[in-house]
């Protein structure tokens, strides 16, 4: 094994944390080569404080300011995953969707068992779609605005 | 399954102090973190209704954090150019004071990390302090995974060096 090999080895030994379990070629080429032993050495020294560097705490003035910005500018406090042209797509099939299926089968509407499927359908889009698309928690505003 | 909602305070709640260590030690100052911080946030909440949640929250946010702190970082090198192979410690003020605190601060690993490439300081930043794995990062850094392994690596090299200098902690 080569020096340059050796570290782009350990390297990647460190990387995916199988670095305290080092192979029989990598063990050999530290025996032997007192470079790369040191360089073992430091790197495992290195790797040790990255991981142990302290977080540190942004000041309570940016936090303020963080928090501002949701209140100041206006837009949703409550957004839905999907995008706004989807959303929108959805709430208009949620509409026609009844117009539709009379249209299909008329003869569906006269049986009580397809009504209630249907309304549970609508309900349950309603719940999902509708909810997020016009109100959000701050009091109505829409959250494409 | 519906989508997941994401309400802007939480994502903050959440982010805030991850966002701004990564900041930190991307662009090295207090005062351009904080600035990029705000950066970062304001962008999220700008693209939260667009969100379309096909990549992780997680990952959409470190996407930005990432950009923003490029973009600063970008800008601050179009105005001054550091002497070549040493780290862009200080901001060049002659101020006797603003010296002091930057000889200060260039002791703690987090000012060595921002004098990295911004790739390979990134790449650190989200593989140390975010725990992420290598097609993590590839996914926010927009490269493929044996680059990510490539910036870690060189990252890491560049650091031991500073190291072997007697910068230290």
């Amino acid at each position: 094994m080569t020096c340059e090999g050796y570290r782009e080895e350990f390297n990647h030994a460190l990387d995916t944390g199988t670095h305290e379990r080092p192979s029989e070629e990598m063990l050999e080429h530290t025996h032997s080569c007192t470079a790369c032993r040191e360089y073992a050495s430091s790197m495992l020294g290195l790797h040790a404080d990255l991981l142990s560097l302290p977080v540190e705490q942004p000041s309570r003035a940016l936090l303020q300011e963080l928090s501002a910005i949701g209140g100041s500018e206006g837009s949703p406090a409550l957004v839905l995953g999907w995008k706004p042209e989807i959303r929108r797509a959805m709430v208009l099939l949620i509409f026609l969707l009844p117009v539709l299926l009379l249209w299909i089968f008329p003869a569906a509407w006269a049986a009580p068992a397809e009504c209630c499927i249907v309304t549970a359908v609508l309900a349950w889009l309603f719940t999902d779609i509708l909810r997020p698309t016009f109100f959000d928690r701050t009091g109505g505003r829409s959250a494409d605005s | 399954m519906p989508p997941r909602v994401f309400e802007f305070n939480q994502v903050v709640q959440e982010y805030a102090v991850s966002v701004y260590n990564h900041a930190h030690r991307m662009v090295g100052s207090r005062e351009d973190a904080e600035e990029a911080t705000q950066d970062v946030f304001r962008k999220v909440h700008a693209g939260l209704a667009g969100f379309r949640g096909e990549a992780k929250l997680s990952t959409w946010m470190w996407r930005i954090t990432a950009n923003v702190c490029l973009t600063r970082l970008a800008a601050r090198r179009m105005e001054t150019v550091p002497i070549e192979g040493e780290p862009a410690l200080g901001d060049g003020s002659p101020d006797p004071e603003r010296q002091l605190i930057d000889q200060e601060e260039c002791r703690c690993l987090a000012k060595l990390i921002s004098a990295l490439d911004p790739r390979e300081a990134s790449a650190i930043n989200l593989f140390y302090y975010e725990g992420l794995r290598y097609h993590e990062i590839a996914e926010i850094l927009s490269v493929p995974e044996g680059t990510v392994a490539t910036l870690l690596h060189r990252g890491r090299e560049k650091l031991r060096v500073l190291f072997q200098k007697g910068v230290r902690l």
